[in-house]
């Protein structure tokens, strides 16, 4: 029988409609492909995202979010639809909404995970532990315990990694991979390249001569530049909410980008320094001892952490501000520490009024010749911890007492320096912070935390479980059992069950709606109904293959699996393409159709609605109106659409960012022009940074805020993946394209 | 030992006295602790196992000075273990730093 409802969406514009339209042009439609994200766009887009929720989840003080495995996420679809004003808000919101399901299957699977993941640790421990068993419970407890660590104040980018072994081989560099993985690889080949140069020492050899030192250096480079860029990004972000001047904002995300590239540059210099530390450990340690020193060195660290700042901050200034040895503060180190060596005001606020007053070593050495007694200097040595502490005004107020002067704080400071200065040189100082220093070592034995590790394992790392993210879990779960259950949730996606009421059209749309989210939910009615009908007809093609007689045949409680349709990826979009392609006259078409069907519903509560009834209702109503042939288009139609066009590259223009004046110098700047002064994001900010003349029409003096705008002007023209062709075309006239209704 | 390499202050040879106090901190104590880690790792690489039971004793002690003497007393040259580490560390932060900043 023919179905009449298919009629209503099989108009698409003619072979001559199209040459017409490349006519008016001057491109060829097929060029403007739709955004095929490449590997690094991929990357980048990951790794944005990531960031920006490990940074939203640091503030609100939610477990760190982990990437997400690629194929439970939509993907986004990039093409520009321009069919109406508000398709770059939409756009916006489409691709917001899809990261959100994305996040919220995560947290599904997350919350299945860990169920599984509980469930099998009783089981477990009903059993009992072998000896390997009982070393990976250990294992897993070093695991947990250094990963708290690092989570506590390091964040990391993370994707789902398994615990590698020693001899794992260089990670193959075309891999989506992590931050961390990238890192690992690249101190691996860093420390075996120091070890060639060092054995090639008399042939002159350089780290650059070493087969995939470069490469590897190149690939961690490159992931740093995302990181980095990401955190630009959302530096100006942030300054634009502030609502300053031009000038003003200019200013402030300079001081930011200058403050984020040396942030990132030393905190990766630290983990570098420890990844390699860890490298070196692991191949000249047995697995068994390095897990136990990892785990008391862990201790110590946590130990470190949970000192108050003021004590944190003298082991720091102890160690690494002043080179002094921790525990081994003799006179000379005590000090450095003491007496102003340390830099920065923060240090000696902390330190305290006294720390502070004796920051001049001259001054130092000039009152060491005094005589103080030896008694007022124990004393004052045995206060000087808690008057750190305190940070209060008492061991001054103690040397100005001892010095029987008030005379004005010029008098005060020698005082204080020269009786400090003698107690650096009496070691009693050193005394008193040494308790501070050589503190970190006390605590429990070795063996007790030994102890610990083996029985607090299961429990630490059920907790994580409930706070941790679902990749780490992975990582400590057994694989098996995890992937099981991602299998499953992969699944029992694609399956509808019948319920009362139900049909093959209201089941589609769930699908749909499911899989496709704001992506098919914000279509307007008749485009939704194309779809739908869409994956009916599918299923119409060969009901069996579904589990059906025909399509209204349905039995409450069946299961009907829609697999076959949505995993062929490229199948749907193909459909989700012709449904934003559907013509004004095909779209009132299939609306009114469908309100035809709508009021037949209504008018029949109790009737089940079937295709044979859809046919019925539809027809000998009015046929299709064919497309209106744009070459019949008037004069003064025409003028409409310029003005439409114009009012739609506005919008555009102005939610890139730009001002009319800024738009005005850059619109007759060639896309090819744009492209090579803006290879990449991040490639653009590091020339920025690096300060490389980019060479861009500007208006006014080139400010990091239209520089910034000029790149998202540059990526949004790049997702149509224009070709060698249309990057001839201007800024303009190619914006005025895509935004064509 | 180059003392002078052990003395450099790190704020102002990484550049970092033009952060903010709060990355300052946060950087400073975060590379205390890769350097506290070193440290830990090389004491319990140099103790034999009847050591680190002794090591356990002074340390339940909580006395630094009882804790700094035992590790004076086993830990060959044990100032300048430390010493070195920092030394060390130092020099990896920045090569490692030179590298980043290519």
């Amino acid at each position: 029988m023919e179905n009449k409802f298919e009629k209503a969406k099989i108009i698409t514009p003619t072979k001559e409609q199209i040459d017409t339209i490349e006519k008016n042009l001057g491109v060829k439609l097929d060029k403007i492909e739709e955004k095929k994200p490449s590997f690094s766009e991929k990357n980048q887009e990951e790794i944005n995202r990531v960031w920006v929720e490990e940074e939203k989840s640091k503030q609100e003080g939610k477990p760190e979010i982990k990437t997400k495995e690629e194929k439970d996420e939509p993907k986004l679809d990039f093409k520009y639809d321009s069919s109406s004003e508000e398709n770059l808000q939409k756009h916006t919101k489409q691709v917001q909404e899809i990261k959100k399901q994305a996040l919220a299957k995560a947290a599904e699977k997350k919350k299945k995970i860990i169920e599984d993941f509980k469930k099998r640790k009783k089981i477990e421990e009903k059993k009992p532990l072998s000896t390997s068993e009982k070393n990976q419970e250990e294992i897993d407890k070093v695991w947990v315990e250094e990963e708290e660590n690092k989570q506590e104040e390091k964040p990391e980018i993370k994707t789902k990694e398994k615990s590698r072994k020693k001899e794992e081989p260089i990670i193959e560099l075309t891999e989506v991979v992590s931050l961390d993985k990238v890192r690992k690889n690249f101190a691996r080949v860093d420390l075996e390249t120091e070890k060639w140069v060092k054995e090639n020492k008399k042939l002159d050899r350089k780290k650059e001569d070493f087969e995939g030192y470069q490469k590897s250096k190149e690939k961690y480079l490159e992931f740093l530049r995302f990181v980095r860029t990401a955190m630009y990004e959302k530096a100006i972000r942030e300054v634009e909410k502030l609502g300053l001047l031009e000038k003003e904002a200019d200013e402030k995300i300079k001081e930011k980008i200058e403050e984020i590239t040396k942030e990132t540059i030393i905190r990766e210099a630290n983990r570098l320094y420890d990844q390699k530390m860890d490298l070196k450990l692991e191949a000249k340690e047995e697995s068994e001892k390095l897990e136990k020193m990892k785990n008391f060195a862990g201790k110590i660290i946590e130990k470190y952490r949970r000192m108050p700042l003021y004590k944190k901050l003298l082991i720091s200034g102890g160690l690494l501000v002043s080179g002094m040895a921790a525990g081994a503060a003799g006179g000379a180190t005590g000090a450095a520490l003491v007496t102003g060596v340390v830099a920065g005001r923060w240090f000696q606020r902390v330190l305290g009024g006294a720390a502070t007053a004796v920051g001049l070593e001259a001054l130092i050495k000039r009152s060491q010749e005094k005589k103080v007694e030896k008694k007022t200097l124990a004393e004052l040595a045995d206060k000087l911890q808690e008057s750190i502490k305190n940070n209060d005004k008492k061991l001054d107020e103690k040397l100005l007492e001892l010095e029987g002067s008030k005379k004005g704080q010029k008098r005060w400071r020698y005082t204080l320096a020269g009786t400090m200065g003698a107690l650096v040189g009496s070691g009693l100082i050193s005394k008193g912070l040494n308790n501070i220093v050589g503190g970190i070592w006390s605590g429990e034995g070795t063996e007790k935390i030994t102890e610990q590790a083996q029985t607090e394992g299961t429990e630490k790392i059920t907790e994580q479980a409930q706070t941790e993210g679902t990749e780490k879990i992975t990582e400590q779960a057994q694989t098996e059992g995890t992937e099981k259950i991602v299998e499953q949730v992969e699944a029992t996606k694609f399956i509808e069950i019948v319920q009362k009421g139900d049909s093959i059209w209201k089941m589609s749309e769930d699908q749909l709606e499911k899989h496709y989210g704001e992506k098919f939910t914000v279509l307007d009615e008749a485009r939704k109904t194309y779809l739908i009908d869409a994956v009916k007809d599918k299923i119409s093609e060969n009901p069996k293959t579904f589990g059906l007689e025909n399509i209204d045949k349905l039995n409450v409680g069946q299961k009907i699996d829609f697999s076959s349709i949505f995993e062929d990826e490229s199948e749907i979009k193909k459909v989700f393409d012709k449904a934003g392609a559907l013509k004004q006259a095909s779209l009132e078409n299939i609306k009114t159709h469908g309100e035809s069907i709508q009021k037949w519903v209504e008018a029949h509560p109790e009737e089940q609605l079937d295709s044979e009834q859809v046919d019925e209702i539809l027809s000998g109503k009015t046929e299709i109106t064919p497309d209106v042939d744009i070459t019949d288009v008037e004069m003064d139609k025409q003028a409409v659409l310029e003005t439409e066009i114009t009012k739609l590259e506005s919008n555009l223009v102005n939610n890139l960012g730009f001002n009319p004046e800024e738009y005005e110098v850059i619109m007759n700047t060639k896309i090819s022009k744009l492209f090579e002064e803006i290879p990449s994001k991040s490639e653009a900010w590091e020339f920025w940074r690096s300060n490389k003349t980019i060479d861009l029409p500007h208006h006014g003096m080139y400010g990091v805020t239209e520089f910034n705008r000029h790149i998202k002007l540059a990526e949004f023209i790049r997702n149509f993946t224009p070709s060698q062709e249309i990057q001839q075309m201007t800024v303009k006239r190619f914006l005025r394209m895509v935004v064509k209704p | 030992m180059n003392k002078k390499i052990i003395q450099e202050n790190i704020i102002k040879e990484f550049g970092l006295e033009d952060l903010s106090e709060d990355k300052q901190i946060e950087l400073l104590t975060t590379m205390t602790e890769s350097v506290l880690k070193r440290i830990t790792i090389k004491v319990l690489e140099q103790l034999s196992e009847e050591d680190k039971k002794e090591f356990d004793r002074a340390r339940e002690t909580n006395d630094p000075d009882k804790i700094n003497e035992f590790l004076r007393e086993k830990i060959n040259n044990y100032d300048e273990m430390v010493k070195e580490v920092i030394k060390e560390f130092k020099g990896e932060m920045k090569a490692n730093i030179k590298e980043l900043q290519t």
